[in-house]
């Protein structure tokens, strides 16, 4: 497959940009997709990841061709995980690429600057990786669509693990949080807060921590963490930030003197290969997807291919940048074409996605008004198993959360 | 304990008594433990005052090398602010405040800013206070409640508000604001919306929570921790310079688990050091008593010696040098003894032979003068009953006689005239000569040993010694016996014994027993012992007696080593 070699060439040359069309002469014009990942930078495997996903997507939609979906040509973009760099080449994907659909984005603030300049130029923007659920609420606009789990139902899923496995009749679960210092983090624990009331589980706060995005030394905040003593350390950390609390923490007590739990990235599968031997056993851990869960054949395909092509396995990015893939050439299909933006729309709106995430009998469906995709939340605890190396513990224990029948809401404010 | 006849001296010591060993040790001990009392003494001071100069030279200048971080993070944001406010497209903004949006180089310049992760927002406002434009919108804030009571400092061009702590689930800011001014004349304000927990961990190099913790202290009212959280006031240890007007790091005491295990090991150490001290005391004590021990008993014996007691042997499982001492000692006195012994012995000797020759001048001549007579008589005498009376007359001149030659031979024995004698003759012919007398007394005689064994001594003396032991152990059977006489070959002497299963006699009595004219018997010289053991001493050999009362008696008589063949010795 030469584009393949094409792609892990330039991205070994630390290539700004990446330009990746199925193979096969379409007809008409091919639908543009401009894809902004950081493909360099602490966020970088994320974007990695998702370039071969998005390779996977197309092999797939090729495959699928005679099923009426459309030629798509993605261009990949490095952001560096930098907000006025990722809204510069979104400008520029849209004005000069003339692309149709945005899509991709780690972080949820660059997601929102990134949203905000595509819906200023009516442009779909498919978000496949940031979580948070502003883009989903206050600053959702006709043109964003999600097509990952986001932070709230993470959050929802995590108050219902607590409620059933931590709750205490007699006294106030007390609960400290950690998370990094930005709307992703507020939000998390906003929805967290919220989510443990509307489950009727009594907690108090024991204290609330906002080290910086990409931060290198946790130990303070480890420090004030014990010095704290809390019930349940939940914390929201995602990528390598969570790696280095991790690897910081494990030198303390703070995992033998709390149960530590992370519900929307703590399970990503970069974090267990990474720490091997190191990641403590017993965290309660999530992620948007899981290598060894779903237990399906579908989910073992997608793993074992991935692996195939890039030679490890997929974190979760891979997931949602496939998903991305795949719901643009549905909805394309949906709406026979680009023409008609309302039809599209519609599409996406009405999306339903057989993933390779979704357990059996369960598709991953959007709902039409937050235009956030609902997908099953599994939640578990790390133990030793050494299926997908170089990680020797990976999550277990599982507990299933299938998603409520329309996006949850907040009754009120959380305080 | 001091024991006498063979058995050791053994003391009890009075602890009181303070001998030479004792002073000399006790004079160790204390010479030893003054000065290391006075070292240890002088060393726990000297460290305890070291440690607290080391821990407050090191607070001090951490602390102010984090004043001056936090002084450098601050100025640093001032720069940035400068360099905003410098801008002709800042000044353009306000100067043109209908025109409320940003020129596109200053939005991106303002973006580009806001991407630091110590800035929440860029924030421009106009000269009430109202703000005109957020950088990036979507984090345009509301007024604080408390905004009236904030601390609010102005430096220079600078205005420092806050710190406003963290609430409602959000981090806590401060901001940094500064005019932009056209003409000499304020137009507006542009503010930096700062993270307060960059400021505070700018602190984190302090973090001690074992012993301090550092606070940001702004006008005394507002504390903040490390990790820009509001704290709990403390008691101060230490407190930096104003890193800004109102602003201070401030260390406030922590849990200090050092302190009690600092007092902890610092009394362990002390007990230790007392415990080492009583344990040096105590081996000195044993030192001294089992030093003490071991020369009472030499000083004992040495005055026994003194007391011309010879018999008082000193132990002599003494260590080193004061066992080869008591070794010595023992020898010295033994030697000692049997010199005396010897002396006093040839003096008797020499008395006794005077004597001797006195008593034999005065009386063996009238004596051979009263024999003729009687034989004479006893010629021509034809009465029975008066020819039994001069018998009686000669036996007991003959008896006297007899006294006289014994006494003679004590005093003055005649020198051995050696030659080879073939023992086992000699002991049939004493077999012989006894048998008579051993048949009366119902005793029954074995001889034995080595038959061809050849001694190099004065027959006659020979002869007379078997002859005295045998006659004495028939003696000591006077209800029957058996008398054995045994002469054998070891390591080269030649070794006679003469045994009886007789009376025996008790260790008084054998102390005694060689002494002349020392006797058990209600008639004798006490002179046949004696005589015995000076032949046996002539003849160049040693006598032994072993006997238990009741059982019998041995008497063990070695010569030096000849061979079993005649001639060879």
């Amino acid at each position: 497959m030469t584009w393949m070699k094409r792609i892990q060439g330039l991205c070994l040359a630390g290539c700004a940009a990446l330009s990746i069309a199925s193979q096969s002469v379409a007809q008409g014009q091919p639908v543009k997709v401009g894809c902004l990942y950081p493909l360099t930078g602490p966020a970088g495997l994320f974007g990695r990841d998702s370039s071969v996903a998005i390779q996977m997507a197309l092999v797939h939609i090729r495959s699928q061709k005679p099923a009426g979906y459309p030629e798509l040509e993605v261009i990949i973009e490095d952001t560096r995980s930098k907000s006025l760099r990722s809204e510069q080449i979104a400008r520029r994907l849209i004005e000069e690429e003339k692309v149709d659909f945005l899509c991709g984005v780690v972080s949820s603030s660059v997601a929102r600057a990134v949203s905000a300049e595509a819906a200023r130029h009516e442009t779909f923007f498919i978000g496949t990786d940031h979580a948070s659920p502003t883009l989903t609420t206050e600053a959702l606009n006709p043109y964003y669509f999600r097509m990952s789990n986001g932070t709230r139902q993470s959050m929802l899923a995590g108050a219902k693990y607590i409620r059933e496995s931590y709750q205490n009749p007699d006294k106030p679960l007390s609960i400290a949080f950690i998370g990094p210092d930005y709307e992703y983090g507020y939000q998390a624990w906003d929805d967290l807060r919220e989510f443990l009331r509307q489950e009727g589980v009594k907690f108090e706060i024991a204290g609330e921590y906002w080290p910086r995005l990409f931060e290198t030394d946790y130990s303070i905040y480890i420090q004030q963490l014990l010095d704290s003593p809390a019930d349940i350390v939940v914390n929201g950390h995602w990528g390598l930030d969570l790696l280095t609390f991790v690897k910081q923490a494990r030198l303390s007590t703070l995992f033998e003197s709390t149960q530590f739990m992370n519900f929307d990235a703590g399970g990503n599968f970069e974090i267990l290969a990474e720490l091997g031997n190191d990641m403590p056993l017993g965290l309660v851990l999530s992620a948007r997807h899981h290598v060894n869960w779903p237990p399906t054949d579908a989910n073992r395909t997608f793993v074992d291919e991935f692996y195939e092509i890039a030679g490890r396995y997929p974190s979760y990015a891979a997931q949602g940048a496939y998903a991305g893939i795949l719901a643009i050439a549905e909805a394309v299909k949906e709406a026979s074409g680009m023409s008609d933006k309302e039809a599209i729309r519609t599409a996406l709106e009405n999306l339903s996605l057989s993933l390779p995430e979704d357990p059996d009998g369960f598709s991953s469906v959007m709902d039409p008004t937050s235009h956030q995709l609902l997908q099953v939340q599994a939640i578990g605890k790390t133990i030793f198993n050494k299926t997908y190396k170089p990680a020797s513990v990976l999550i277990g224990e599982w507990s299933i959360y299938y998603p409520p029948q329309t996006w949850p809401t907040l009754d009120s404010n959380p305080d | 304990m001091l024991s006498l006849g063979g058995r050791c001296l053994r003391l009890k010591l009075p602890f009181t008594r303070l001998n030479l060993a004792r002073r000399y040790i006790w004079g160790a001990l204390v010479v030893a433990l003054i000065p290391l009392a006075l070292i240890a003494g002088l060393y726990d001071r000297y460290s305890a005052n070291l440690l607290n100069n080391l821990v407050t030279n090191r607070v001090e200048s951490e602390l102010e090398a984090t004043a001056a971080k936090l002084d450098n993070f601050l100025a640093t944001q001032v720069n940035r602010l400068e360099n905003i406010v410098d801008l002709p497209d800042t000044t353009a903004f306000f100067a043109n405040h209908e025109d409320s949006d940003l020129r596109p180089l200053l939005a991106d310049f303002l973006r580009i800013e806001t991407e630091s992760p110590d800035i929440y927002a860029i924030e421009l406002a106009d000269i009430d206070g109202n703000t005109l434009q957020t950088i990036p919108s979507n984090r345009y804030r509301e007024k604080p409640d408390d905004f009236s009571t904030l601390p609010l400092v102005q430096h220079g061009a600078v205005t420092i508000l806050g710190p406003v702590l963290p609430k409602n689930n959000r981090p806590g800011w401060f901001l940094i604001s500064m005019p932009v001014k056209l003409n000499q004349e304020t137009i507006g304000m542009v503010s930096l919306r700062m993270r307060l927990a960059s400021l505070s961990e700018q602190m984190s190099s302090l973090v001690e929570p074992n012993v301090y913790r550092p606070h940001i202290v702004v006008f005394d009212r507002v504390r903040l921790s490390a990790v820009g959280t509001a704290a709990e006031p403390g008691i101060e240890t230490a407190g930096s310079r104003q890193f800004f007007p109102g602003w201070k790091i401030q260390l406030v005491k922590g849990r200090d688990i050092y302190k009690e295990p600092r007092t902890y090991i610092r009394y362990l150490l002390m007990v230790a050091a007392a415990s080492s001290a009583l344990c040096l005391v105590y081996l000195f004590f044993q030192l001294s008593e089992r030093l003490s021990r071991n020369l009472q008993p030499l000083s004992e014996g040495a005055r026994a010696v003194a007391n011309g007691n010879f018999s008082v042997p000193v132990p002599e499982d003494a260590p080193g040098e004061l066992g080869i001492l008591a070794r010595s000692y023992n020898q010295m006195r033994e030697q000692l003894g049997k010199l005396i012994e010897s002396r006093i012995d040839v003096e008797r000797r020499a008395a006794l032979g005077n004597m001797a020759a006195g008593i034999a001048h005065e009386i063996r001549n009238p004596l051979t003068t009263v024999s003729a007579t009687v034989h004479g008589l006893k010629r021509t005498e034809k009465d029975a009953e008066r020819l039994q009376m001069l018998d009686v007359i000669s036996s007991e001149i003959a008896r006297v006689d007899g006294a006289i030659s014994e006494l003679l031979n004590y005093a003055r024995p005649s020198e051995p005239e050696k030659e080879h004698v073939a023992i086992k003759e000699i002991l049939q012919s004493i077999k012989v000569l006894i048998a008579a007398t051993a048949y009366e007394s119902s005793v029954v005689v074995n001889i034995s040993g080595q038959s061809n064994l050849v001694l190099l001594l004065d027959q006659a003396h020979l002869r007379q010694i078997l002859l005295n032991l045998a006659l004495n152990a028939i003696e000591a059977m006077p209800e029957g016996g058996h008398l054995t006489m045994r002469a054998y070959r070891n390591k080269g002497s030649a070794v006679l014994e003469v045994s009886d299963d007789g009376t025996g006699i008790d260790d008084d009595t054998k102390a005694k027993v060689l002494r002349p004219f020392f006797t058990t018997k209600s008639y004798g010289s006490g002179l046949g012992l004696s005589i015995t053991n000076l032949l046996v001493e002539a003849n160049g050999g040693t006598m032994q007696i072993e006997s238990e009362t009741g059982i019998g008696t041995t008497v063990t008589m070695t010569f030096p080593g000849v061979d079993t063949k005649r001639g060879k010795s």
